[in-house]
């Protein structure tokens, strides 16, 4: 309990980068001669890019599975969360953030907000403000030190922020382990080890992704836990272009220990939506009518 | 009767002849049989869990199975250190604390000098790998809550301070809920770094859905994905995973480095270290395995230095400690074959078979050798050996047999594989003294010098023993009330002792006073939260119904009134409702006022949504995913297991009388108490109980099989009173001192049975035939007495000296069958030289003989020798 603030404060901009992509149109000859690492660094890149100035709507189904004829089965009845989320970049370059994220369903966490504030300047503290409807208090949360920041989960879900988190390409060193087609899709295998550094925040000693040669998405990752067992596999489901932006509509992460999956879906998204600034403030997270305004322009907008 | 004991000892008699001629083919025999049997030990597997001890279907083992996969293990190691300057906030043990946590959870980073100058080697470091969390004053963090801002900063900000922000820091740690008894002690004097690791949660590789090794092959679960549908059935297939289990060698490398890393000068000179948890016991079980075992080489030194200054023979040694050696492999080697686990008992069966195994060869050997210093030749020794002892180990084979196999009886697991296999070891020694033994004795026996012109009587008489066993006859006679009197009075007031018996296991008391294993639980017992823990399991049998501040409510009630009822047991206590109080307090203005559940259940639902986004795995250990089943932990501190028997039937009342009340709204409630302490209970309960009844029922079987063998009710039952008196003794004499019978000391009931009893039916049995061969009871007791109580004297004595070894062992588990298993041995042989022939003497029993001269004067008589 005593850390809880601490762990929650990982971006929620993690959220966003989840699942989208751009697509550059690289073709498949171009990327012949890049390293393992530049193939991250611009899936990396192009995830990124894609998250301005965005407003989108996903829900997370969270249950314990199984196979009943070849199909696969929630055997409990599965936890279905409703998100809506919005972000916009601010500052000199574009780097500082703000975002907010309100859950809509169930009915019991209906109004929880998290809002956040990033900043590029590393002099200056992110802040991150909580939100629970039931009670009526916004709390700020002080930002941690990072050095012993731990992954938390996503609203709960099998996902957790360190499987999202983007950049930090230093961390890991890559290699190709594989090339070819997968799914009908050209893809390099990449495999990436975390540096001993890295080893002491992670809780992976390893992950394989399989990344589209010519979007630059990934298709599938592969997460192997400290003893080198696989225990986390996540695989895209759908996928669609949308304003010239290849999308990842569906994803599914699978918890091989728990047996355990979550599925994110994308119900609506928008990409550079003029979001006003002020809606992503404190105001937003207690001002129903307010938030409910500037939510509708921007569902009006969402494909 | 007679013709029929007569031809069975014809019958034996005849063996060593009859086997002379295939000598070779059971010298080869045997030898493929033990290399197959030896080449069956590479499969040797134990499980000394305490889940091994109950069948599958058990409730008990059920109920903590359930526990298990709904809240994962909890084997973490807890290292509790005392700081030597009195206080685990100066600024000497902040920063050695420091430099220790920083060790264990950065491992990674340890340079190859700092593990060398540790005497460590980066092979020992790497099994660190299963520390998943380090806790300590050093990097626990604290929530603070000023205003409308939330912050969570280091307890400990600077290792180095003044004497007043010292103190400040003190009040503050003890302001924490969480933190006094958990991370210090309320005087400061000792501290603890909790060690959480991933033991008994590693999964097993083969369950989790791998890719195959071509990365590109599209499987199951890479096309399930595409459509997914979150479609609801509850007859799909899951495949549950199952976790690698524990074995000890994981728990031993894992300690070696973190007792390294504890050990260095500087640590040692500040603090004193006490582990407590799964690694540090199997660490300890194991120096207690090496002490064991020590003890064991000193035990077979012992009977080997016995064998040679009884029998001054290089094959009478040699022959016993073979039959030892093969009985024992033929054991494990038939078990591991069979592939079946066995438990600790493992050893108590192969001391069993030590015990019974020396004793039969010793019977041989000691007649065999009386008969050669009687001036027969080799062959005609050995025939009359084995018609004087043949039916003796026959029966005692029998008896000791049956007495295991009713082990069997119980049901219990693990009694069902020792009592069988020790009954199986038990005929494996049978086997190789009728069998084996003849054989090799041809090969190589003692031999006697008889000098030349020494009369044969003579001869016999030049062991020192005969002189005493020849006035033993007399003695009694002088004595024999006296003797009956002192007998009867032990047996009865042993009789008395042995209801008073209290059953009780005490963890700590299994060891030694000032044991590092005794000191540990006494320093975390006496100054933090406790050595025991016990869990009530509280499955309300409806999703999201631990949303329900009702339930949450109960729980907290409960928690109060358990603490406050019970406060010489339970030190403290945390459950789901002390996480929605303390977030509920966090997200108000974080004071008490607000440290309560909330009445609304969507404020309760959002509290628990912000700790499970928080920190998924913790909720996940505390409530399960559907939100219908969680528990409340008590941590106790160390006491008997009667005593805990009682407040577990008490608190199982508790339980009902505060959860009866939500029964209609939740009508598929289960709550009760488990956890592997409530399991310990049990298996007391469940040993104490089968221990009894299997007993009783050794006592009745081999009651039956005397008067069956020695024709005459009379005799029959005249002949169990000096085989009850080493088993009473030593419960008697256990309730008399107050002495508690642990769950390893009522082992010793089948070990007294299947050791001291068989004396003296050798005893009587040979009194039997020796009355059938005389007709003249004087006659049969003087014989008796030369010839049985010599070999008798021999195995007690081998024996109890080889048990009374095993009580030098620091584990009193061991020490106390040492010690009562040797006086057991002891006080058999008493009865068997004085107590019976007292009995003899007063009763006169003719065992259905008819014209038997029942003269019993033995004034006088110091050497008659009648053959």
């Amino acid at each position: 309990m005593s850390s809880m603030t601490s762990r929650l404060l990982p971006g929620l901009a993690v959220l966003f980068a989840a699942l989208l992509a751009t697509v550059g149109g690289w073709s498949s000859a171009q990327a012949a001669d890049l390293s393992a690492r530049d193939i991250m660094q611009k899936m990396d890149d192009t995830r990124l890019a894609s998250s301005e100035s965005s407003f989108n709507r996903m829900q997370l189904t969270t249950c314990k599975y199984g196979v009943k004829n070849g199909k696969l089965k929630c055997v409990e009845k599965p936890r279905v969360k409703l998100l809506e989320s919005a972000q916009i970049n601010l500052g000199d370059n574009n780097k500082d953030t703000k975002s907010i994220a309100i859950v809509l369903q169930p009915a019991s966490e209906k109004g929880i907000g998290m809002l956040s504030w990033t900043y590029d300047d590393s002099t200056r503290d992110n802040e991150t403000w909580l939100y629970l409807s039931a009670l009526g208090k916004v709390k700020r949360i002080a930002a941690g030190a990072d050095e012993d920041s731990e992954p938390t989960s996503l609203f709960g879900s099998e996902i957790t922020t360190e499987d999202m988190e983007t950049g930090k390409l230093d961390d890991y060193i890559y290699s190709i382990v594989d090339q070819g087609e997968y799914k009908g899709r050209p893809v390099y295998v990449i495999e990436a080890v975390a540096t001993p550094e890295r080893q002491r925040k992670t809780r992976y000693s390893k992950s394989q992704t399989w990344v589209d040669a010519e979007r630059f998405l990934a298709l599938k990752v592969q997460l192997y836990d400290k003893q080198g067992n696989l225990t986390k596999r996540m695989q895209v489901g759908k996928i669609e272009k949308i304003d010239g932006i290849w999308v990842t509509r569906s994803l599914t992460m699978f918890n091989l220990v728990a047996q355990r999956l979550t599925n994110m879906k994308l119900d609506g998204i928008t990409f550079g939506v003029d979001i006003d600034e002020a809606f992503l403030s404190q105001r937003a997270l207690t001002d129903t009518a307010f938030r409910e305004a500037n939510l509708n322009q921007l569902r009006a907008q969402a494909k | 009767m007679k013709s029929v004991l007569t031809s069975i000892s014809h019958f034996f008699s005849l063996v060593p002849n009859a086997l002379r001629p295939y000598r070779w083919p059971i010298l080869i025999s045997a030898t493929i049989l033990s290399v197959f049997m030896a080449m069956g030990l590479s499969r040797f597997a134990m499980d000394v869990t305490m889940d091994s001890w109950f069948q599958e279907d058990d409730p008990v083992l059920q109920s903590l199975d359930e526990f298990r996969s709904q809240f994962g293990s909890d084997d973490g190691l807890y290292i509790v250190y005392e700081a030597k300057d009195g206080d685990v906030f100066s600024d000497q043990s902040l920063r050695l604390i420091d430099q220790l946590t920083e060790r264990l959870e950065n491992w990674q980073d340890l340079d190859p000098q700092t593990i060398t100058s540790m005497g460590l080697t980066q092979e020992q470091i790497d099994h660190l790998s299963h520390i998943k969390r380090v806790q300590s004053l050093t990097n626990i963090r604290i929530q603070q809550n000023t205003g409308d801002s939330l912050s969570s900063p280091r307890l400990v900000q600077q290792l180095s301070m003044s004497e007043a922000e010292r103190e400040a820091l003190k009040a503050q740690a003890m302001a924490q809920n969480n933190l006094p008894l958990f991370l210090f002690s309320k005087d400061f004097r000792f501290g603890a770094i909790m060690v959480t690791t991933d033991f008994g949660a590693v999964p097993v590789v083969d369950d989790l859905q791998a890719s195959s090794d071509d990365l590109l092959l599209v499987d199951d679960l890479d096309s399930f994905a595409d459509d997914f549908t979150a479609e609801l059935d509850l007859t799909a297939e899951v495949t549950e995973v199952k976790f690698q289990d524990m074995d000890s060698s994981l728990y031993l490398g894992f300690m070696e480095p973190i007792v390294g890393l504890y050990s260095t000068p500087e640590m040692q000179g500040q603090f004193n270290f006490y582990p407590i948890g799964g690694a540090a016991m199997v660490d300890l079980a194991w120096d207690t395995m090496i002490m064991a075992a020590v003890l064991s080489i000193g035990t077979v030194l012992i009977i080997i230095i016995l064998l040679w200054r009884l029998f001054h023979s290089v094959s009478a040694v040699l022959w016993p400690l073979v039959a030892i050696g093969l009985s024992a492999l033929y054991v494990v080697g038939a078990v591991s074959w069979m592939g079946i686990d066995t438990s600790q008992l493992i050893s108590l069966t192969v001391m069993l078979i030590v015990a019974v195994g020396v004793a039969d060869c010793v019977h041989v050997m000691s007649s065999y050798q009386y008969f050669l210093r009687k001036g027969h030749g080799h062959q005609e020794a050995l025939t009359a050996a084995y018609g004087q002892t043949g039916l003796p180990i026959l029966l005692t084979t029998i008896t000791t047999m049956a007495g295991m196999s009713a082990l069997a009886a119980t049901g219990m697991t693990q009694f069902v594989i020792f009592g069988l296999s020790s009954a199986a070891g038990v005929l494996m020694a049978f086997i190789y003294t009728m069998v084996l033994l003849p054989v090799l004795l041809d090969l190589w026996h003692p031999r006697i010098k008889v000098k030349a012109g020494e009369a044969d009587e003579d001869a016999a008489k030049r062991h020192w023993l005969q002189p005493i066993l020849d006035r033993t006859p007399a003695f009694v006679q002088r004595h024999r009330h006296l003797v009956n009197g002192v007998f009867i009075g032990t047996f009865l007031l042993c009789l008395y002792g042995a209801t008073q018996v209290k059953i009780d296991s005490n963890f700590a008391e299994l060891y030694r006073e000032g044991t590092d294993f005794r000191m540990a639980y006494d320093v975390v017992d006496a100054n933090m939260s406790g050595t025991g823990a016990v869990a009530i399991m509280v499955d309300m049998g409806t999703s999201d119904a631990l949303n329900d501040p009702q339930v949450l409510n109960t729980m907290a009630n409960l928690q109060a009134y358990v603490e406050q009822t019970y406060s010489e047991f339970v030190v403290t206590s945390n459950s789901l409702a002390d996480v929605v109080k303390e977030t509920h307090a966090t997200m108000q203005d974080g004071s008490d006022r607000y440290r309560t559940i909330p009445d609304s259940e969507i404020a309760v639902a959002q509290l628990l949504y912000l700790f499970n986004s928080a920190n998924p795995e913790a909720r996940r250990a505390l409530v399960n995913d559907d939100y219908s089943a969680s528990h409340i932990n008590f941590t106790l501190l160390n006491a008997g297991s009667s005593e805990y028997s009682e407040f577990f039937a008490s608190i199982q009342q508790d339980i009902i009388a505060a959860f009866e009340p939500l029964r209609d709204q939740y009508p598929d409630m289960d709550v009760h108490a488990t956890g592997s302490l409530a399991m310990m209970m049990r298996l007391m309960d469940d040993l104490s109980r089968s221990q009894f009844e299997s007993l009783t029922l050794a006592v009745v079987i081999i009651s039956a099989l005397m008067i069956l063998t020695l024709g005459s009710i009379q005799a029959g039952l005249l002949a169990i009173i000096p085989n009850l008196i080493p088993a009473t003794l030593t419960f008697g004499l256990m309730g008399l001192l107050a002495i508690p019978l642990d769950g390893d000391t009522l082992m010793i009931a089948p070990l007294i049975i299947g050791i001291a009893v068989d004396d003296t039916i050798h005893f009587i049995t040979h009194y039997r035939m020796a009355l059938a061969k005389f007709n003249d009871m004087k006659l049969a007791l003087i014989n008796t007495i030369k010839e049985v109580g010599q070999a008798v004297t021999f195995t007690s004595l081998i024996l109890g000296c080889g048990f009374f070894m095993l009580s030098f062992s620091d584990y009193l588990g061991i020490a106390k069958v040492g010690m009562f298993g040797s006086l057991a041995i002891f006080v058999a042989l008493l009865c068997d030289l004085l107590f019976f022939p007292a009995l003899i003497m007063w009763f006169k029993p003719r065992f259905g003989q008819k014209n038997v001269k029942d003269n019993l004067d033995f004034k006088g008589v110091t050497n008659v020798i009648n053959d």
